[in-house]
């Protein structure tokens, strides 16, 4: 009784200090965030004495975050939405048609390919390009994302599709239904829970990215969230608070997205681990 | 006749409905890595208008280039640190997790935060906490070793960035450990419990043989961003001091960009993804095996 005490103590021991090194950094960035510079050289990790907000105006008044917010925003949700209409569009006629027609299999290793060609054999010739086509900016970049999450977004959507069976389909096309009210009758209803786990997935990559965005956008006004930080600390190093406050600004949407789809993300993100 | 007129129809439908995947993919995937073997071949400087073909000439000179091979072993000393430590640590937190604790979606919810921010935050965040907070506890109990920002010493700067990348890097690992050690049947564990296996018994020949797919898609997964590693670096060091932290992805972009060897760069770049194409094609294999296994 008093060994398996021990344990359930060393348990909790281990889980909770694991939980503050996760939480030590968010702590210090909000902390940080509201106190004063000469606060902050006296006093780093306790909570501030008085507390301000004026970082915050600061940075609002800088006026670089909002553009940076709202490319970002515009970015992600662009990209989403054409994520959830092109993928599953070809990964239908992929799924139903490769196990008859060599052309439709070929296109699927074709697509499938990129799995395995990773962002540094094209990273430099894309940029040389997107500057040739005159697209080195936000909606260029949209287009890079849709390129690059055909493969892994079309792998998991064949999948899933594989396992649906074609009874309903096949009885809508007798009953003279065309292809296209087939597809956004039936299989797009069907194809909603994958549909969502690679929006997720994709989401979270599209918001994070840094190596992209940093490449291929030249313009200030064209900054994301990411961009903006990096610019940012790195014209404010030692600024400190200013510079957290800047983190934390950018850290809320995430953090709200988590807390309301958790359990999604934590799925989303896992199925492209495994699968991809 | 209404048949043939059908089957020309969905033909059509078909067609258009791959036609803008395949062709967005084509261009921007497909397209620019053709490009790339093409000017890896060339002495081009990425801006003027004439170039000649060298041949392989690029890839030869790679072979006595000292920072080419610096950061060939930076990335790859800087892997296996990687790989190591999210593998154990992964484990170790997947076991705890798995323990009966109270509050356990708790736990798993927050240990799973970090991997939701971005890479860049996070690197940027501990920029901050390594130049200010660890010289302040230094100064405060007087530890002289602590004071300095580690980032400026060269093997300080190296573990900086591997402990923001095993900070965030652990969370999703941790959860696949977590939901293959739920996949063992309890009675198999609770039968082994009473033959009288102890809980290192328990581990080597019950828990860990479940364990060893994922245990391969981890490693396999931090080989390849390991060998990718970028944002890290910008956020924390920009590839200093003295070139200690420059990763093969930055010294490929700014060899391109910077310092007008575009040819010569992408030829590296083609070089360093052959090496992640083949843990990639690794991957698929032990990910079949993993279905195989189930």
């Amino acid at each position: 009784m008093t060994r398996k005490r021990i344990r359930t103590i060393g348990v909790y021991t281990a889980l909770i200090i694991g939980l503050f090194i996760i939480a030590i950094p968010f702590y210090l960035s909000l902390v940080s965030s509201v106190k004063t510079q000469s606060e902050l050289s006296r006093n780093f990790f306790g909570l501030p004495v008085k507390a301000t907000l004026e970082n915050y105006f600061t940075i609002m008044q800088k006026g670089d975050f909002l553009p940076a917010l709202s490319n970002s925003f515009v970015i992600t949700v662009v990209s989403l939405a054409g994520f959830a209409i092109l993928l599953p569009m070809a990964s239908y006629p992929i799924s139903r048609r490769m196990g008859t027609s060599r052309i439709y299999m070929m296109l699927y290793y074709y697509m499938l390919a990129s799995i395995f060609i990773p962002f540094q054999v094209k990273m430099i010739p894309i940029v040389k390009l997107m500057n040739t086509l005159n697209i080195a900016n936000r909606w260029g970049l949209i287009l890079l994302y849709l390129a690059g999450s055909t493969g892994e977004g079309m792998f998991l959507m064949t999948g899933y599709l594989s396992t649906i069976p074609t009874d309903m389909e096949e009885a809508a096309y007798i009953d003279g239904a065309s292809t296209w009210q087939v597809f956004t009758q039936i299989i797009a209803p069907v194809m909603r829970p994958i549909t969502a786990t690679v929006l997720i997935k994709n989401c979270l990559w599209v918001w994070n990215d840094f190596m992209m965005p940093s490449m291929v956008l030249r313009l200030r006004e064209d900054r994301t969230l990411p961009l903006f930080q990096y610019a940012f600390q790195g014209e404010y190093a030692t600024n400190y608070p200013l510079v957290f406050a800047a983190f934390v600004m950018a850290m809320i949407p995430i953090m709200i997205f988590y807390c309301i789809m958790q359990k999604n993300i934590i799925e989303g993100m896992m199925s492209g681990a495994v699968k991809g | 006749m209404k048949k043939i007129h059908k089957n020309q129809e969905r033909n059509l439908t078909h067609a258009l409905f791959v036609l803008p995947s395949v062709s967005l993919y084509t261009i921007f995937s497909i397209f620019p890595i053709f490009l790339g073997i093409y000017y890896s071949f060339t002495d081009w400087d990425g801006i003027k208008k004439n170039y000649s073909f060298i041949g392989f000439r690029n890839y030869i000179r790679m072979f006595s280039d000292k920072r080419f091979w610096h950061s060939v072993s930076f990335n790859l000393r800087y892997t296996i640190f990687l790989v190591l430590g999210v593998t154990l640590l992964s484990i170790g937190i997947g076991l705890l997790l798995n323990q009966k604790v109270r509050g356990k979606m708790f736990f798993r919810a927050a240990y799973f935060f970090p991997a939701v921010i971005s890479a860049l935050t996070g690197g940027l965040i501990f920029n901050q906490i390594y130049g200010k907070g660890i010289p302040f506890i230094g100064e405060l109990l007087g530890i002289g070793l602590l004071q300095k920002n580690i980032l400026t010493s060269k093997v300080g700067a190296q573990f900086g960035i591997l402990f923001v990348n095993l900070w965030q890097g652990v969370a999703i690992p941790t959860v696949l450990v977590l939901s293959a050690l739920q996949t063992i049947p309890q009675e198999l564990i609770e039968s082994a419990s009473l033959d009288g296996a102890d809980s290192r018994q328990l581990f080597r020949y019950l828990i860990f043989p479940f364990l060893l797919p994922t245990i391969s898609i981890i490693i396999i997964l931090n080989l390849k961003s390991g060998l990718m590693l970028y944002d890290y670096v910008m956020a924390l060091t920009t590839g200093g001091p003295a070139r200690a932290t420059e990763s093969l992805t930055m010294l490929i972009y700014a060899q391109a960009f910077d310092e007008m060897k575009f040819g010569y760069a992408i030829a590296e770049s083609i070089v360093v993804s052959v090496v992640i194409i083949a843990v990639s094609v690794l991957q698929i294999h032990s990910t079949n095996r993993k279905k195989v296994y189930e």
